[in-house]
């Protein structure tokens, strides 16, 4: 860097430090609202946890308070071969039937 | 729930501490961000605007980011949101500048004056020889082409390398030195002929 870009950075930085108090409140201002965001923002991460143990609870839930009927298809397969039978008993005595009137 | 409590516990804490990380590095960058949109932008309100502007934006979108990466991004944002109001300006100046030109008020321009160091401990005669040469330079700012201002302010005063300029300002490093190199002629010229006039 030579002799004159270094004079013109320090005359730049040296502004810096002569900024009037009413511009650097509002610059402290912006950084504290800027701050105060990046707290809202970050919430929901706080609550990344919370939510995932509430999805693993209700999980559990449905899985051990209300199972699923594993017995029924059985009992209703049973039932249906008990109509099979009655309705060939049925068709049986329809034919009987029809024998006997003529 | 002992290690629910811990969980949240730790996440505050680590909040607490990226706050004033994040406080710290705005704290840093401020005056020299406000100083770059005032001088870019001309108008010490925009210049506000612009910098709260680049500092909600780092935050929303780059806040878990290493601070190392923060002053880059801070700078490739402002430099963006400079560009936008320069462009945003133009466009409004060709519809309303007939308007603008009989409603002015030259108290809203910015004044140079106010950049004079009040210290009563300096000498008059050099103070004066300082704000002589602040009010120079501001001038010969004033009328660098702007990506030569860009170029000047990211690698002479903010002292980014060629590379991270060339980053921020989204060109090429010959570019940024073709630039860098064109801003100092012109200042140089500028400054000396102010000094022997």
């Amino acid at each position: 860097m030579s002799e004159f870009e270094r004079n013109l950075r320090d005359q730049l930085r040296g502004k810096e430090q002569q900024l009037d108090p009413g511009t650097l409140n509002q610059l402290q201002a912006s950084r504290t609202k800027a701050v105060a965001r990046a707290s809202g923002l970050r919430l929901p991460r706080v609550l990344v946890p919370l939510g995932g143990m509430t999805l693993a609870s209700l999980a559990v839930f449905f899985l051990v308070v209300s199972p699923l009927p594993v017995g029924k298809p059985k009992d209703s397969q049973a039932l249906n071969k008990q109509e099979v039978k009655d309705l060939d008993f049925y068709y049986w005595l329809a034919e009987t039937q029809d024998i006997t009137d003529s | 729930m002992t290690m629910y409590t811990f969980v949240l516990g730790t996440g505050e804490e680590s909040n607490l501490a990226d706050n004033k990380l994040l406080d710290h590095f705005l704290g840093t960058v401020e005056r020299r961000a406000f100083l770059m949109a005032r001088t870019s932008l001309g108008n010490t309100e925009d210049a506000q605007d612009c910098v709260q502007d680049t500092m909600m934006l780092l935050v929303k979108k780059y806040r878990h980011k290493s601070e190392e990466e923060w002053r880059l991004l801070f700078f490739r944002i402002l430099n963006n949101r400079i560009r936008d109001m320069v462009r945003r300006r133009t466009v409004r100046n060709r519809f309303t500048g007939w308007l603008s030109a009989v409603g002015k008020d030259p108290e809203d321009e910015y004044d140079p004056f106010q950049d004079v160091p009040d210290d009563p401990a300096n000498e008059p005669s050099k103070g004066m020889e300082r704000f002589q040469s602040m009010i120079e330079l501001d001038a010969a700012l004033e009328k660098l082409p702007r990506r030569q201002l860009e170029a000047f302010m990211l690698r002479c005063w903010e002292g980014l390398s060629t590379a991270d300029t060339a980053a921020v300002m989204g060109c090429s490093e010959g570019s940024v030195k073709t630039h860098y190199f064109r801003a100092l002629s012109f200042l140089q010229t500028q400054l000396e002929a102010h000094r022997d006039e």
